[in-house]
């Protein structure tokens, strides 16, 4: 049986091509999230290329049997998000996302997000979830608010906030877990 | 491991996956983890990005094409930071 390598296997592998395949396939997804996480585009400039010279670095560490690659490179994504909204000093710039509205939407980065399993068992689970915990975690996870941020436009207590968030993480997790072990037909570590 | 302190360490772990860590408890989260597994450090970071990933799913009009311009700056770096030292 022939199985086709990842792109980041490629990479690893010393592959040239791979990395203008990665940069093809990812390029626009990551900017799409850096835009809406960060909001400031010098910083989600500064923040994408950090993540692709991370994903050169690390793609030896890909492994396709413990999580998928857009996982894997989503996650090199999130940390790197952090450290920049942390060096920013937290707040999101909310400056400038007028500018690229009305910008062509690439089918590619919709397909990438819609081919992953993970994130189909995810959004089912958001789907499923009470609207105002789920726009609690959307402004949390998704638009980079912090706790106290979303404390004040809400109107809720703080200890809400963080409480609900985690919940919902946690939440999340457990879906996947169970998920994915019934589709494997095991049981979770 | 305590139940009080695998309490303690999953919840700093989603906070730091939350991006809600500060400087006092990143130290204590390191403490905590001591020599625990990569892949379990990693797990709630995953399960947020693949949260992220959703909720770009759900609104379609975050989706905007990299500028050309810092394409080009990525396939530079990705050049020097395959053929550089280390």
């Amino acid at each position: 049986m022939t199985t086709s390598k990842s792109i980041l296997e490629r990479i690893a592998a010393g592959d040239s091509r791979a990395v203008n395949e990665c940069v093809d396939r990812y390029s626009n997804l990551l900017w799409s999230l850096a835009r809406r996480y960060l909001r400031n585009a010098s910083d989600a400039e500064d923040a994408v290329q950090d993540v692709f010279i991370e994903i050169w670095r690390s793609c030896a560490r890909y492994d396709p049997g413990i999580a998928s690659e857009t996982a894997f490179i989503s996650t090199i994504a999130r940390r790197r998000f952090i450290d920049r909204l942390r060096q920013a000093g937290r707040a999101p710039a909310m400056d400038s996302l007028d500018d690229e509205e009305g910008a062509p939407v690439d089918p590619g980065v919709a397909a990438t997000v819609e081919d992953d399993t993970e994130v189909e068992i995810v959004a089912r689970v958001l789907d499923d979830m009470d609207p105002e915990h789920r726009r609690i975690l959307g402004m949390s996870l998704y638009e980079g608010y912090s706790h106290s941020e979303i404390a004040e436009q809400l109107d809720i207590p703080l200890g809400t906030v963080k409480t609900r968030v985690r919940r919902g993480l946690i939440h999340i997790r457990e879906q996947l877990q169970i998920t994915v072990s019934d589709t494997a037909g095991g049981s979770p570590e | 491991m305590s139940r009080m302190h695998t309490d303690r360490l999953q919840e700093l772990l989603a906070d730091e996956a939350l991006a809600a860590l500060d400087a006092e408890h990143s130290a204590e989260l390191e403490t905590l983890l001591g020599d625990c597994p990569a892949a379990q450090r990693n797990a709630l970071m995953q399960v947020a990005a693949l949260t992220q990933l959703a909720f770009l799913r759900r609104d379609q009009s975050a989706l905007q094409p990299m500028p050309e311009r810092l394409k080009a700056r990525l396939l530079s770096a990705a050049q020097r930071s395959l053929t550089g030292p280390g």
